[in-house]
């Protein structure tokens, strides 16, 4: 736990961990069992406020469906399994 | 990777990608002039240019967050020095400073000594009553509003007017809790 406004919560789901980052107006977890995830979901957060709030086009509370953002999350996730190989 | 703490106004001023700051001030007057051919009331003018300001604001609420680190704020006096300090640089480059606190320390002005949006600009006799940066009013209102925040926003002082600084009221009206889209029990 943090001090930050945005708060990462460490849950234990059925004894496993699961990593929750959330601020006062977003959400985002990760399976449980998976560790060190904290900078994926941050950065998830990231390209949450680029691609998909600075699309003039994306409504508010409207289910995301930008292109450029499942591209960039889709790269983003498969960075992150590489660099986990990589540890 | 430990979560980074707060960072600076000027730290992320000093990160973000640029932008020719004129071609800023020209197309925020475009709109400002398109607007007033298009609705022809000043009055009008000045609530779009909220509304637009507003729907500004419920994006960038988010992108604040996600740049600034800002750790909770415990009341409003430490809201309105992070939107002056921090929100204010990050976004428009210029820091602001808050001043004229009421005694409930819901009420406070942010004042500008330096805004960009106008650059150049002298109002005409046929715009008085013109809020000409009417769009950060509606821009902060949205923000705060994302945050559970209910504001009420107006101009105490308007360079464009002849005063000597940019002074935005800004009042606490209530914090509104969290409401869930479904029902419990149903």
């Amino acid at each position: 736990m943090t001090n930050i406004l945005s708060v990462y919560l460490l849950l234990q789901v059925y004894n496993a961990t699961t990593t929750i980052f959330c601020t006062k107006t977003w959400c985002i977890f990760s399976e449980p069992g998976r560790q060190h995830m904290e900078g994926l979901l941050k950065h998830i957060y990231e390209l949450y406020t680029d691609y998909v709030l600075k699309n003039p086009f994306y409504e508010i509370e409207m289910p995301t469906q930008c292109e450029l953002f499942d591209m960039n999350l889709t790269q983003a996730i498969q960075k992150d399994c590489v660099a986990l190989l990589a540890r | 990777m430990p979560p980074v703490g707060p960072r600076s106004g000027d730290a992320i001023f000093a990160n973000v990608e640029r932008v020719n700051a004129e071609l800023f001030t020209l197309t925020y007057g475009a709109i400002v002039r398109q607007l007033l051919t298009d609705l022809e009331e000043v009055e009008e003018v000045n609530k779009q240019l909220d509304q637009m300001g507003y729907n500004i604001g419920i994006r960038l609420i988010d992108e604040f967050l996600a740049k600034s680190n800002v750790s909770r704020c415990v009341d409003f006096k430490e809201t309105a020095e992070v939107i002056a300090k921090i929100g204010f640089k990050m976004f428009l480059g210029v820091t602001a400073s808050v001043t004229n606190w009421d005694a409930d320390g819901t009420c406070c002005s942010i004042v500008l000594e330096d805004n960009p949006l106008v650059d150049f600009v002298e109002l005409p006799d046929t715009c008085q009553g013109l809020y000409y940066c009417n769009i950060l009013s509606g821009v902060v209102r949205g923000a705060l509003e994302m945050v559970s925040m209910k504001t009420e926003i107006t101009w105490i002082r308007d360079m464009l007017r002849g005063d000597d600084a940019f002074e935005l009221q800004v009042k606490l009206l209530k914090q509104v809790p969290e409401e869930y889209p479904y029902k419990d029990d149903e």
